[in-house]
């Protein structure tokens, strides 16, 4: 008796598993989503020609601010890797190097 | 009735198969040694010795290898420091590789014993080889934070000079933290120092070394911290300052 429940639980979960796998949709079947008739892409008089990104570095040198603030960050890093190192130095266990008595 | 018996044996084997191997580790070596103590046969004795030697051995090959991964990833270890201690730690792997293999083979009792003490006297890993190792690398990555930080000084320097800052307390600021460098720097020579007169042949004395070059490093570490924060406040002044002409500017 239980055997025959034991196989038949089987039996449903495969068949369960089954039926999941055949309701997945591979993408290029999925419905392709399309935008409604009120919206449209801005014309370039839309647009205009204000440059939005006027603040950025043109040639790609940092503030005095930020250089200042990219070292500082980098010496706290070279910092926390020291003290890390460190703390290695001092966990080593030298007491495993007691002299054997055999 | 029969079912649960089964069930019942099932699971003790299950519970013993995944706390013996655990309990196994934690046979250390004293037990070991005990255990080879307390043994009257010579078969038993070589086999403890010879599983207590693969043991001691592989516990030493891992911690190298780790200190030479560690040390490859240091990035401001500089390169000759890396090839010195790098050759170093590979030449111990080495050596305790080929004694590996000799105690695997050894028949002898006698000659077991002191190969297996040879893991111990021959190398000293713990004791010299990698506080040594570390030690070394910790100095010169110090040395490299303290480049970094004569680098701040310097460009806090440029900059206090185009802003209108109050150059005298910057310039106050920025000699505090130089002399700090220059102590720190002292103090990492003589770490070095302590760390390459370690020997293998004098454990004793490498002991002593190691917690003065450790001392010394404490004190470096002490020094370049108050440089950088010096160097912070500088900075931090700096860039007030910019910004206050930034927004006059704006105006």
């Amino acid at each position: 008796m239980n055997k025959l429940l034991a196989m038949l639980c089987i039996l449903a979960t495969l068949s369960l598993v089954g039926a999941g796998c055949f309701e997945i949709i591979k993408p290029e079947d999925q419905p392709v989503a399309v935008p409604s008739g009120d919206v449209k892409a801005p014309t370039p008089d839309e647009i205009g020609t204000e440059d939005v990104f006027d603040d950025e570095e043109e040639d790609g040198e940092p503030e005095p601010g930020e250089e200042l603030d990219a070292l500082i960050e980098e010496i706290e890093g070279i910092e926390a890797e020291a003290g890390r190192m460190f703390k290695d130095l001092e966990n080593i266990d030298t007491g495993q190097d007691k002299n054997l008595d055999i | 009735m029969i079912n649960k018996i089964i069930f019942s044996f099932f699971s003790a084997a299950l519970v013993l198969g995944l706390c013996l191997p655990a309990g196994a580790q934690q046979i250390n070596d004293s037990e070991a040694l005990k255990e080879y103590s307390e043994s009257k046969i010579e078969s038993v004795k070589i086999e403890i010795l010879k599983t207590l030697g693969e043991n001691m051995i592989q516990r030493r090959l891992n911690a190298l290898s780790y200190a030479r991964n560690l040390l490859a990833q240091a990035r401001l270890v500089a390169a000759d420091v890396k090839d010195e201690v790098g050759e170093m730690l590979e030449r111990d792997e080495a050596g305790l590789a080929t004694l590996k293999d000799e105690i695997e083979s050894e028949g002898s009792l006698d000659a077991l014993k002191n190969k297996v003490q040879s893991i111990v006297n021959d190398f000293r890993i713990y004791i010299v080889e990698l506080p040594k190792a570390h030690g070394l690398a910790v100095v010169s990555h110090y040395r490299g934070m303290s480049d970094k930080l004569d680098q701040l000084a310097d460009r806090i320097n440029e900059f206090s000079r185009e802003a209108d800052v109050d150059k005298e307390k910057i310039d106050e600021m920025i000699d505090s933290a130089k002399n700090l460098l220059l102590s720190a720097e002292k103090n990492l020579d003589e770490a070095e120092k302590k760390y390459n007169e370690m020997d293998i042949e004098w454990p004793t004395r490498a002991t002593t070394l190691n917690l003065e070059g450790r001392g010394k490093i404490i004190d470096a570490q002490g020094e370049l911290n108050g440089a950088f924060t010096k160097l912070k406040q500088a900075a931090a002044e700096i860039k007030s300052v910019l910004a206050d002409e930034e927004d006059e500017e704006r105006e």
